[in-house]
């Protein structure tokens, strides 16, 4: 009986082996997914008449990304930030134009913190606070304003929506900070925006 | 014994039912195991394998001339749309002046196929799209949606210092316990953003991870895993290391974009599931002062740490 199969079965079975030999390459190979999440937030700042394309005396100059908290007579209290330009440039107005405003450019949820990267000179102190803006925003943003240090993340919002229009949604941040008898000093401290996709 | 009615095509008659028995296990083995093998280990076929063939419209009459406009007017209608657009796929959706793509290669006649093939994951192989795919904004989620936009109507009031996103952001894979492989994403400047932005990658190993939109087979997204064990199985490495964003406003400069490869080396892996993930930190001192010399106000040194997931976030499953 096998004898009278033999060709037959000696077909098959090399056939199989054949067809097992790509199976068994494919099992060796890694197997790679993506999914198609983007993660991604932009910040932007005040823009200040002429800041665009400064080209006079009285505009205020190219501007950079960097903010600055200006005391002159060593103690003051809620004091604004403004960019650091070459002729003094916009600054925070409360909660209308507030110093950051962050946006969710991805298609997953957003979180933010913001934290110091080293300690305040002494005599001064920072505190944060923020609100959320535009139709349907559902994110979660501080409430009483909380202080901005280097030894805790402040969380200044959470799930913040993708942007499925441009009228919802971002996040108004405001800064304010208190001087107490500073003198003499301009210090430097770098604010890193930490993000968290949070679906 | 009974006679057989051919005797001499017996034997061939005999044969030819053995042909048929094995042609038919033929049939069913190939239809068995090289069905799902095709699409793994066909070369990637040039592109417009979905766009049907049988075209049979050469010109569509008007609907004054031609009876079907009236007998069939939503296929008539389907049928100058067809003529007008073949795919819908020529062209940008957004419609922006041609100076804010002009630092970006032409736009792929097929661009949307491929594009809806790489998110469906129908093709994972980031190598097979060339810089003209994943440098048009239109790669990315959400441009048609909402970043085109706004370009078209810009903030007066407000101007982008600071975004970046990665894409995708997450990646299953199925491995074996020894195996290489790299894995690849794209960091981008976000919509509006104006400046250089410098940064670096550094790997990390969270102790836990969950999926966004996708989940394992099991139907299960969360990992929870010793980041010591997964440090001594994986070797990973990410190349470049620091990278220069470029703006993305008011033009797409060439840069605005990168793709970043990650290089995998599974050893001896205990099965199970681990997770790897990229962060985004601060350049090298090196690097950052070269930029800001460079692009002076227009430069940002950006990235700090993390909480929560990583920006690039690989879910191992390893058998």
């Amino acid at each position: 009986m096998v004898w009278k199969h033999f060709r037959l079965i000696v077909f098959v079975a090399a056939f199989i082996a054949l067809a097992a030999m790509p199976l068994a390459e494919w099992a060796n190979t890694a197997v790679i997914f993506n999914v198609p999440v983007d993660t991604g937030f932009t910040i932007t700042l005040p823009l200040g008449a002429g800041e665009a394309n400064a080209s006079s005396a009285s505009d205020p100059g190219p501007a950079t990304a960097d903010i600055n908290f200006t005391c002159v007579t060593g103690t003051c209290t809620r004091v604004e930030p403004c960019l650091t330009t070459a002729f003094g440039g916009s600054c925070q107005a409360g909660a209308a134009v507030p110093i950051f405003q962050y946006t969710n450019a991805g298609n997953v949820n957003l979180s933010m913190t913001l934290i110091f990267n080293s300690s305040l000179p002494s005599g001064i102190t920072v505190g944060v606070n923020s609100s959320a803006s535009g139709v349907g925003n559902n994110a979660v943003t501080i409430g009483p304003e909380i202080p901005l240090n280097n030894s805790m993340e402040a969380m200044i919002f959470q799930e913040l929506n993708t942007t499925a229009s441009p009228a919802c949604c971002s996040i108004n941040v405001t800064l304010y900070a208190n001087f107490t008898s500073v003198s003499g000093l301009v210090e430097q401290r770098l604010i890193t925006h930490n993000s968290t996709n949070a679906n | 014994m009974k006679k057989k009615p051919h005797s001499t095509s017996h034997h061939g008659k005999k044969m030819g039912k053995e042909v048929w028995i094995g042609l038919a296990v033929i049939a069913v083995l190939a239809l068995y195991f090289l069905g799902p093998l095709q699409d793994a280990f066909a070369p990637p076929a040039p592109v417009p394998t979905i766009i049907p063939t049988a075209i049979t419209v050469a010109t569509t009459p008007t609907p004054t001339e031609d009876p079907f406009w009236t007998k069939y007017p939503d296929l008539m209608v389907r049928l100058q749309q067809y003529q007008e657009d073949p795919f819908e796929i020529a062209k940008r959706r957004c419609d922006l002046p041609p100076q804010v793509y002009a630092e970006v290669p032409p736009f792929p006649e097929d661009f949307y196929v491929q594009k809806l093939l790489f998110h469906l994951g129908k093709i994972s192989d980031t190598n097979y799209f060339g810089e003209n795919y994943w440098k048009q904004p239109e790669w990315y989620p959400m441009f048609d949606e909402s970043g085109c936009k706004l370009y078209q109507y810009p903030p007066t009031d407000r101007w982008a210092a600071v975004g970046y996103g990665t894409f995708p952001s997450e990646v299953i894979v199925l491995s074996r316990r020894n195996d290489e492989y790299e894995t690849h994403f794209f960091i981008h400047s976000t919509w509006l953003v104006q400046t250089y932005q410098g940064m670096a990658f550094s790997v990390e190993y969270p102790p836990h991870g969950e999926l966004k939109l996708s989940e394992f087979a099991d139907g299960t997204r969360t990992v929870d895993v010793d980041p010591e064990e997964t440090k001594k199985y994986f070797d990973v490495s990410v190349d470049p290391v620091d990278v220069l964003l470029e703006p993305a406003f008011p033009v797409f400069q060439s840069g605005w974009t990168q793709k970043i490869t990650v290089k995998v080396r599974a050893k001896d892996v205990k099965p199970g599931r681990y997770i790897v993930g990229i962060n985004i930190t601060p350049p090298s001192g090196a690097k950052n002062d070269e930029w800001f010399y460079k692009y002076k106000l227009d430069y940002i040194g950006t990235g700090g740490g993390s909480i929560g997931q990583t920006w690039y976030t690989m879910f191992f499953e390893v058998t």
